[in-house]
């Protein structure tokens, strides 16, 4: 079966795991980076995002979460089901699951509120130009700046090759079935945390 | 286990079977005979029609046979399919 390309197991688990696995994987990582949200002070406001505040409810993470997935799982079912009316859904939950885990993983960054402190000496410095900008601080920034691209264009791989795979879609109609999914399940879940807090 | 060739290695065109023998009694037919539309299709897709069919046309079993997730199996044989239609076409 020369055809099976290795799989790659960081951009494209979903080529090789099983769906149930993958689920099961995805769900405790949810539970555990709620919590590392609620210990970090992050918030998953947004399908693809997670600020850093000043301080966090224990709730607020977990229904972050729960919006990020199911805007995520409802736009990805909506665009792959256009693109192959044969996709499962199981699979889009799975693709919904595992593609939030670099997003996850950048919750440490802000160990001691490190991340939200930089961000407001930083602030600081422009609302009042008279300080000094502290240089530290600007390093540490830069250093999470990439850190946080790196998560994201992670990410984004991950649901990319996953809408690929799942849809068996090609080309253009991919790419732009792909655009779309990504802007509107940012959109929708921006407007659900709008609507509850 | 040699392989068997289905286009021309020279203009990649589709080969036809023009010789055909019996190792009991060396007996030759000699013709022009097409090759079955499945015998077109690359060898690992061969492999993988054979193991499909040997699993009852489980994708599901195929998948854990494979060791790889159900909708990879599937756009294999999705893939397969497409090959197919274009050979019925030809």
């Amino acid at each position: 079966m020369n055809k099976i390309k290795k799989s790659n197991l960081l951009f494209n688990p979903f080529e090789r795991f099983r769906e149930q696995r993958l689920i099961i994987v995805g769900l405790i990582a949810a539970v555990v980076a709620s919590l590392l949200g609620y210990f970090f002070n992050g918030r998953f406001d947004g399908a693809l995002d997670l600020h850093f505040t000043h301080t966090v409810e224990i709730w607020e993470p977990f229904i972050d979460n729960l919006i990020a997935i199911f805007s995520l799982f409802l736009i990805f079912s909506i665009v792959a089901k256009i693109l192959n009316p044969k996709t499962r859904f199981v699979d889009i939950f799975a693709i919904s699951l595992i593609a939030r885990l670099p997003l996850y993983l950048l919750t440490f960054s802000n160990f001691g509120n490190i991340q939200y402190e930089i961000g407001q000496a930083l602030f600081l410095t422009v609302t009042e130009p008279a300080r000094n900008i502290p240089m530290d601080a600007v390093i540490l920034s830069v250093i999470f700046g990439a850190l946080s691209i790196l998560a994201a264009i992670w990410m984004i791989t991950l649901l990319y090759n996953g809408l690929k795979l799942v849809s068996n879609s090609k080309g253009v109609k991919l790419i732009v079935g792909f655009i779309f999914a990504l802007i509107l399940a940012e959109a929708l879940s921006k407007l659900i945390v709008y609507l509850i807090y | 286990m040699k392989k068997l060739p289905v286009s021309c290695p020279s203009c990649a065109s589709a080969l036809q079977v023009s010789s055909l023998s019996c190792t009991s009694c060396d007996t030759v037919i000699q013709g022009s005979y097409s090759l079955p539309m499945l015998l077109q299709l690359p060898q690992e897709e061969q492999d993988f029609i054979l193991e499909f069919v040997l699993s009852g046309g489980s994708l599901k079993a195929m998948a854990k046979k494979l060791d790889r997730s159900y909708p990879t199996v599937r756009n294999l044989l999705d893939d397969i399919i497409e090959n197919l239609k274009q050979l019925r076409n030809e």
